[in-house]
C-alpha cells in the first residue's frame, strides 16, 4: 500500500475504510467536546503544537530539547485533562453497543417532564429537573431528600410549588421514578457562560459537565425553558423543541402532545392542576398525570 | 421517519464537523501512508 516514503500513497478500498473509521472517531470526539471547556483546551493545545512544530523547523535546539523532554508526559497530561470527555465517550460507546433504549413507561414519564416544564414556564416557576442516563447520580441523590416516587406531572407540579419545602434544589429522575428532590448539584464554573445565567442554570449545566445526565431548567425570572447537555445549554426552547430534543437525547420517538391551555396570570400551580386539563397525546390517551 | 428527516438528522446535522473530521482523517492517513509521520 505504501510504495515509498514521500510518494503518493496507493488508495484502496481498505484505505477508504481506514479513513472513514478514523474520521468517525475524530467526529465523535469533536462532537463530544463541542461548546465545552475541553474545546478551548484543544484549541490551545493545537496552537502550541503547531507553534512548536514550526519553531523546531527553524533550528531552535533548546526548544527542541525541552519539547522532547516534556513530550512523554504531555500524553498523560492530555488524558488527565480530557478524562471526563474520554469517560463520556466510552459510556456513549457502551450505550450504543448495548442498544440501550428507554422503556414505554419511561417514555410516558418523560412526557410528564415536558408537560411540567410547560406549566412552570407559564407560571414562571423556577424548576430544575435532572434526568439520569448511563452514569449514576447517587452522590447527588444522597444530597437531597430521597423520594423514590413514581414520576408524574402532578408530583413535579407539587414539588416545585414555590411554598413547598422541596422546591429549592433539583429533582433527579431515575427511569420512571423521582429518585430525590431538593438535591444539591455542582455549579458550572465555565467562564464562557453568560453572566445572565443564575445559580439554577449553572447547577443544571454543572451536573451535565460531570455526568451524562440531561437537565431541564425553567427560569423563575423569565419562564424560559432551557436544556443542558454535556456542559452546554440550549436556551429559550419551546415545548415542542424540548420534546424533540429529549426524544433525540433519549433515543426514542416522542409523539406530539396537545398542551394544556395557558393559565391566567397569578394562578397557582395547584389551582391549575385541580382543574380538568385537556392533555392528550396523539393516540388520544389521556396523560396519567393529568387525569383527575 | 421519512427520508427528509433521516437526511436532516444523520447527514446535515453537524455537517461542518463531519467534513472537518473527514479532512483530518484523510490528512492523517496521507501523512502516515507517505511515511511523513512516525
Amino acid at each position: 500500500m505504501i510504495h515509498a516514503a514521500g510518494a503518493w500513497p496507493h488508495f484502496t478500498a481498505i484505505s477508504a475504510v481506514d479513513i472513514l473509521v478514523v474520521a468517525f472517531v475524530i467526529y465523535e470526539f469533536l462532537a463530544l467536546i463541542k461548546g465545552t471547556r475541553a474545546a478551548l483546551i484543544l484549541v490551545g493545545v493545537t496552537v502550541i503544537a503547531v507553534a512548536v512544530y514550526f519553531l523546531r523547523l527553524e533550528g531552535l535546539v533548546t526548544l527542541t530539547w525541552l519539547v522532547n523532554r516534556i513530550r512523554p508526559y504531555a500524553l498523560i497530561a492530555l488524558v488527565v485533562v480530557f478524562a471526563p470527555e474520554i469517560r463520556e465517550a466510552l459510556a456513549r460507546l457502551g450505550r450504543r453497543l448495548t442498544m440501550a433504549r428507554t422503556s414505554g413507561s419511561e417514555s410516558d414519564a418523560y412526557d410528564d417532564i415536558v408537560l411540567a416544564a410547560n406549566l412552570f414556564s407559564q407560571n414562571q416557576t423556577g424548576a430544575l429537573m435532572v434526568i439520569e442516563r448511563e452514569i449514576g447520580l447517587r452522590t447527588y441523590v444522597e444530597s437531597g431528600v430521597a423520594l423514590e416516587a413514581r414520576l408524574s406531572y402532578d408530583l413535579l407540579a407539587t414539588i416545585f410549588r414555590p411554598s413547598a419545602p422541596l422546591h429549592d434544589g433539583a429533582v433527579i429522575v431515575h427511569g420512571d421514578r423521582v429518585a430525590a428532590a431538593a438535591c444539591f448539584l455542582p455549579l458550572s464554573m465555565n467562564p464562557v457562560l453568560s453572566t445572565q445565567l443564575g445559580t439554577r442554570h449553572r447547577a443544571g449545566i454543572g451536573i451535565t459537565e460531570e455526568t451524562d445526565a440531561i437537565a431541564v431548567i425553567v427560569s423563575e425570572e423569565t419562564g424560559s425553558i432551557s436544556l443542558a447537555v454535556a456542559g452546554t445549554i440550549e436556551r429559550d426552547l419551546t415545548v415542542d423543541q424540548l420534546r424533540e430534543r429529549m426524544g433525540e437525547l433519549l433515543r426514542r420517538y416522542v409523539p406530539p402532545t396537545v398542551l394544556p391551555t395557558p393559565m391566567t396570570n397569578g394562578a397557582s400551580i395547584l389551582d391549575e392542576t385541580e382543574e380538568e386539563m385537556p392533555i392528550r397525546t396523539s393516540d388520544q390517551h389521556s396523560k396519567p398525570g393529568a387525569q383527575r | 421517519m421519512n427520508i427528509g428527516d433521516y437526511f436532516r438528522r444523520y447527514v446535515l446535522h453537524n455537517l461542518g464537523l463531519k467534513i472537518v473530521s473527514l479532512l483530518l482523517a484523510y490528512g492523517l492517513w496521507f501523512l502516515v501512508a507517505t511515511g511523513k509521520l512516525h
